[in-house]
């Protein structure tokens, strides 16, 4: 049995999640608390990846990384970064299309906090990033987790950027999903069936873990 | 302070990455037209054994796989279901010869329902068919499809109950897995042994459609793979290359472009 693509799957979602993590705070912050009258725009950019199909974003990351054009002969040429075909650009596509499902809980965690507490930190003489980190973010931990494992599953759960812009190559691109349906394909029943189940059984096992943890149930028992 | 911390997360982050240059210790890798699909694992295997050469395949419809090629995917050799599109791929400059003929295929109507007789389930019944071919715009073996039906008139009458795979290998698993009544396939699939004993099959009178002529190249890249493309290439054209693809089928001597 090859573990490969599992392994491969796993990789990005972790990769893709932390750089989540990275982005998603400061903007989520930012469109809980601007006034801006930018803010719906970026609002519906951050919820586009929601509704629109993958196949729109995986069509124009191929029209914009294409050799054939000037900013994809710029980025492969004078940056040197690969994006099309390649492992770094899975994570590129991957971030575009799970940052809504970071980005919202971590926003709504936040606007749902009471403005007295971060009011009652600025009194006692916090500044803003010690605010951020000692006050808000610890408030809100169920939604950076909720936010954490949705990006996580979302990212294992794709499937059509990467059948455009991943070209299925064996360790650098060919995720589990993709592995199935090449599996399938070649009507390798049982290898198929080996990804699709450990699939089936490690995203049951953390998205019971969330409900374990968001529902109480954890604190419960060891009380 | 946590401005910092952010900013060297994902500094830290980008050197991980700019670090990741590992491409020349990667295996050989061979694009593969979906109909040589179980041919190529032998091929590829016999290749292994003989030069020590490590590949891995990449299957899709010969269109597909042109289309990525044509995008700047990391492939070095393309073997194709026809002469077509490993032609564009040089007008587009991403190989630097013209493409190879290797074999010829053969196009080959396959059902795996026991209620019908392959003989003579098209002149009975054709309207209450599901019949499945590949996709005739990126397929090879679907396009072949197309100009059988259209030959026999049937285009159509059938065309609403087409269902399209996107390569010979979707429309296997279609007639294998009974969802389609039966469909149009390459000999080779039916010479494989997951298919052998699935149903019955029968050649297709080859003044139906235009030779399935599958070509092959070199893909131009800056990857340090180029002289074992080649080698791959020569083997190919060597006779245990040459054995397996006739036992799948293929004509491969005497051919004419």
């Amino acid at each position: 049995m090859e573990w490969a693509p599992l392994f491969l799957s796993f990789k990005l979602a972790f990769v893709t999640t932390f750089i989540l993590l990275i982005i998603s705070i400061p903007l989520g912050y930012w469109l809980a608390n601007s006034k801006s009258k930018w803010k719906p725009i970026l609002e519906t950019l951050v919820s586009m990846p929601l509704v629109l199909p993958p196949t729109v974003i995986g069509f124009y990351l191929l029209v914009a990384f294409s050799p054939s054009s000037a900013f994809g002969l710029f980025f492969s040429e004078v940056i040197g970064l690969k994006i099309l075909f390649s492992f770094t650009g899975l994570i590129l596509a991957s971030v575009i299309y799970s940052l809504p499902f970071m980005v919202h809980p971590i926003q709504s965690g936040l606007s749902s906090l009471p403005s007295s507490l971060r009011e009652a930190s600025y009194v006692l003489g916090k500044s803003k990033w010690e605010t951020i980190w000692y006050v808000l973010l610890p408030n809100i931990k169920a939604s950076i987790l909720t936010g954490l494992v949705l990006s996580f599953a979302h990212t294992i759960g794709e499937f059509g950027i990467v059948l455009m812009i991943g070209g299925n190559i064996p360790g650098e691109t060919k995720l589990a999903s993709i592995a199935i349906y090449d599996e399938v394909e070649a009507l390798n029943y049982a290898q198929a069936n080996f990804y699709a189940l450990i699939l089936v059984i490690i995203c049951f096992s953390i998205l019971l873990f969330v409900y374990l943890i968001n529902g109480g149930y954890v604190k419960r028992f060891w009380k | 302070m946590k401005l910092n911390l952010y900013l060297g997360l994902s500094f830290s982050l980008m050197l991980l990455y700019s670090c990741q240059s590992k491409t020349d210790l990667r295996n050989l890798r061979i694009a593969t037209a979906a109909s040589m699909q179980f041919p190529m694992q032998e091929i590829i295997n016999a290749f292994e054994a003989e030069t020590n050469i490590k590949a891995d395949v990449i299957l899709g419809s010969s269109g597909k796989l042109s289309t990525q090629i044509i995008e700047g995917a990391p492939f070095d050799v393309f073997v194709a279901a026809d002469m077509d599109f490993p032609k564009k791929i040089q007008d587009a400059g991403f190989s630097k010869n013209a493409p190879k003929l290797y074999a010829k295929g053969k196009l080959v109507f396959w059902s795996n329902d026991e209620r019908f007789n392959v003989n003579t389930i098209l002149e009975k019944t054709p309207s209450k068919l599901k019949l499945a071919i590949a996709n005739p715009k990126i397929a090879p073996y679907g396009k072949a499809a197309k100009e059988v039906l259209l030959h026999l008139d049937l285009w159509e009458t059938i065309e609403k109950d087409l269902v399209f795979g996107e390569s010979v290998a979707q429309v296997n698993q279609f007639i294998l897995s009974k969802a389609a009544t039966g469909g149009y396939t390459s000999l080779a699939s039916l010479k494989a042994p997951v298919l052998k004993d699935a149903g019955e099959w029968r050649l297709v009178d080859e003044s139906w459609y235009s030779p399935i002529m599958h070509g092959m190249l070199i893909i131009k890249n800056k990857s340090l793979k180029q002289k074992e493309a080649q080698q791959f290439y020569d083997f190919m054209f060597q006779a245990d290359a040459q054995k397996i693809l006739k036992n799948y089928g293929f004509e491969c001597q005497n051919l004419e472009e």
